[in-house]
C-alpha cells in the first residue's frame, strides 16, 4: 500500500502543479465550482437535493468528463515527457504504478465532485431565508458519494487502459474521447432501433421501475465491468511492451 | 555479493531480424566504473535494459549483483540506480519534490529522505535550486540533479546511459568529475554508456566497446589504446626533404608521414622507439629543434577497432 500512495501522492501532485500559478490553478477550478456548486443548485433549490435525476445524475456524470483526460494522462503522459521508462526501472511492482495512477484519477475526480456538492449545499443554505436547512436526500446522497466513485474508476479504467497504448497524450485524448461518443450516440441509436413494442414495453418498465432495484443493479453493473477493466489493466501492464512500444 | 557486480554470458537480443545484442559476454568487477562504447544503434542502451530486466533476453544469462536478471529483476532494480536516455525528472515538479518521490519508492524515512537529498544536491551544487521546478533547470543542472536521484538510495550500482549527452564541454567535464567523485566516494560500481571517448578514457576503469550487438574489444583504457592505436610523434625543425621523408616512409615501424605547417607527422607501431628515426632524420640532413612524441588516444583505438570490424564483416 505504501508504494500505491507514493504514486498517488506524485500524481495528484502534477495534477495540480500541472495548472501553473496558484491563481492559474483556483481559476482552472472556478467554472466547475460556479457550475455545479452554485448557479445548478441556486435554480433547482429543492430539486437538487431530493430528487436523483437532477443533482445525481450531474454529479455521476460529471467524472466522464473528468476522468477520460486525467487518466489518458497517466501513461501516455509519462511516455511523452520522457520519465515512463525511468519510472519503470526503479523497484515499483508493475500493479502498485497501474493502481496508484487509477487511483490518484479516482481521488482528483471524486474529490472535484464531493467538493462541488458540498459548495452546492452550503449555497442553498446561505440564501434558504426562511425555508428549512437543506440536505441532501439518501438517494441523491448515494449517488454523489457512491456513484461518482464507480463512474470515476469506470472512466478512469477505460482512460487509463486506452493511455498504455497511446503514443500520445492527444492520441489517448482522442480514442477515449471516440470511445465515450460511441457509448452516448450508440446507446440512444440502439434504442431508437427498437421495435414499437418493445419500445413501449421499455417505458412501461421504465414508469412502473423499483428505483431503488435498478440503482442497485446499475451500481452493481458498474462495479463487476470497474473490476473486468482493472484486471484486464494489470494484466495489459506490462514493464517490456511499455519499454517496446 | 560475487566479485562482479555484473557478470553476462552470451547474452541475445533480437527484435524480428535485427540481432541488436549478439552473444555479448562480460564481467564488471564491484566497485568500478565500467565504461560502455559504440557508435549509436550498436546496442548499448538494449543491453543496459536487458540487465535491468526491462527487455526479456532471448539467449544467454545474466547477473547483476548476484542476481538473476530473467528471475530477479525485481530485486536488481531494487538495488541499483539508473540514469536513463532522458534525464526522467518530472517537469513540473521542484529538484525536492523529484528527489522526495524516488527517495519514497526506496522507502527512505523522512529524515534519512532529506539529509540524503541535502548531501547530494550540495555536493551537486544544487541545493539553493532545490525548489525549484525542473523545468526552469538547465540541461547540465538536470542530468546532475538526474545523477542525485540515480544515488539517492545509495544503489551499490548504478546504470548512466550517455549522461553527458547534449551537454557543452564544460558542464560534460563538472558531470563527468561529479560522477567519478560519487562513485569513488560511495563505494557505487558504475556502468556507463557512452561514445565520448575522452569522457571514457578519463573516468572508466574498464571499457568494452560493442559494434552492432557485439562486443569487440574489453579492457582497460591503457591496454586498448595500446593494442590498437597508433602513437603519432610530431618532428619540428628544418631541412625535411623528399629522401628524409623516403627514408622514414621505408622504415617498417612508420605507418606514415606527413608534413604538416613545416613540421613532420609520424604515425608509428605501437611500441616503436623514436631515437632510431631522430638519427636518420639528421643524417638525411634534417636540423631537429624539438620532438614530440604521442600516445595513440583511445578515440584512435576506437576508430581502429570500428575499422578492423567492418572490414571483417
Amino acid at each position: 500500500m505504501e508504494d500505491i500512495r507514493t504514486i498517488v501522492v506524485k500524481e495528484l501532485k502534477e495534477f495540480w502543479m500541472a495548472r501553473g500559478s496558484l491563481r492559474s490553478r483556483l481559476l482552472s477550478f472556478l467554472p466547475m465550482v460556479i457550475v455545479f456548486g452554485i448557479y445548478l443548485p441556486l435554480q433547482q433549490r429543492e430539486a437538487w437535493t431530493e430528487i436523483p435525476a437532477v443533482a445525481g445524475i450531474w454529479f455521476t456524470m460529471l467524472p466522464l468528463v473528468l476522468a477520460g483526460g486525467t487518466a489518458a494522462d497517466s501513461f501516455a503522459g509519462e511516455r511523452e515527457r520522457h520519465t515512463l521508462e525511468t519510472l519503470l526501472a526503479t523497484r515499483l511492482s508493475d500493479r502498485d504504478i497501474f493502481l496508484g495512477k487509477v487511483l490518484a484519477t479516482v481521488i482528483y475526480c471524486v474529490g472535484i465532485v464531493w467538493g462541488c456538492a458540498l459548495v452546492g449545499l452550503i449555497s442553498l443554505n446561505v440564501t434558504r431565508g426562511p425555508a428549512p436547512f437543506f440536505m441532501y436526500g439518501a438517494p441523491v446522497l448515494a449517488l454523489i458519494l457512491v456513484g461518482s466513485i464507480l463512474v470515476s474508476l469506470l472512466m478512469t479504467a477505460v482512460g487509463v487502459l486506452v493511455s498504455l497504448r497511446a503514443a500520445s497524450v492527444r492520441a489517448a485524448a482522442q480514442y477515449f474521447g471516440f470511445a465515450t461518443l460511441a457509448i452516448f450516440i450508440g446507446l440512444p441509436l440502439i434504442v431508437q432501433a427498437l421495435p414499437d413494442s418493445a419500445k413501449a414495453a421499455l417505458d412501461r418498465a421504465v414508469l412502473g421501475a423499483n428505483w431503488t432495484a435498478v440503482g442497485l443493479t446499475v451500481a452493481a453493473a458498474i462495479l463487476a465491468i470497474d473490476a473486468l477493466l482493472l484486471s484486464i489493466g494489470i494484466a495489459r501492464f506490462q514493464r517490456t511492451r511499455l519499454i517496446l512500444e | 555479493m560475487t566479485a562482479y557486480a555484473i557478470e553476462t554470458r552470451e547474452i541475445t537480443r533480437n527484435f524480428g531480424d535485427l540481432c541488436a545484442v549478439d552473444k555479448v559476454s562480460l564481467q564488471v568487477s564491484a566497485g568500478s566504473i565500467f565504461g560502455f562504447l559504440g557508435p549509436n544503434g550498436a546496442g548499448k542502451t538494449t543491453t543496459l535494459r536487458l540487465l535491468l530486466g526491462l527487455l526479456e533476453l532471448n539467449g544467454g544469462s545474466a547477473t547483476v549483483l548476484g542476481y538473476d536478471v530473467a528471475s530477479q529483476a525485481a530485486a536488481i532494480r531494487e538495488h541499483t540506480g539508473v540514469l536513463l536516455e532522458h534525464d526522467g525528472l518530472y517537469q513540473r515538479l521542484s529538484l525536492n519534490d523529484n528527489l522526495d518521490f524516488f527517495g519514497r519508492i526506496y522507502h527512505l524515512d523522512a529524515m534519512s529522505r532529506q539529509k540524503r537529498i541535502r548531501e547530494l544536491l550540495e555536493h551537486l551544487g544544487l541545493w539553493e535550486r532545490r525548489h525549484v521546478a525542473v523545468t526552469a533547470l538547465s540541461r547540465g543542472m538536470r542530468q546532475k540533479a538526474a545523477i542525485a536521484r540515480a544515488l539517492l538510495h545509495r544503489p551499490s550500482l548504478v546504470f548512466l546511459d550517455e549522461p553527458s549527452a547534449g551537454l557543452d564541454p564544460v558542464a560534460a567535464v563538472a558531470l563527468r568529475q561529479d560522477i567519478q567523485s560519487l562513485a569513488r566516494k560511495e563505494n557505487t560500481t558504475v556502468f556507463l554508456t557512452t561514445h565520448n571517448l575522452a569522457e571514457a578514457e578519463k573516468v572508466c576503469d574498464l571499457v568494452g566497446v560493442i559494434r552492432q550487438g557485439r562486443l569487440i574489444a574489453v579492457g582497460a583504457p591503457a591496454t586498448l589504446r595500446l593494442r590498437t592505436g597508433k602513437a603519432i610523434t610530431e618532428v619540428y625543425g628544418r631541412g625535411f626533404g623528399e629522401h628524409a621523408l623516403a627514408a622514414l616512409r621505408s622504415q617498417p615501424q612508420v605507418c606514415s608521414v606527413s608534413v604538416q605547417d613545416g613540421h613532420l607527422l609520424v604515425e608509428l607501431e605501437t611500441g616503436a622507439e623514436t631515437a632510431p628515426l631522430v638519427s636518420l632524420l639528421v643524417r638525411e640532413g634534417a636540423q631537429i629543434e624539438e620532438v614530440r612524441k604521442g600516445q595513440g588516444s583511445l578515440e584512435e583505438a576506437f576508430v581502429a577497432l570500428m575499422r578492423d570490424e567492418g572490414e571483417g564483416n
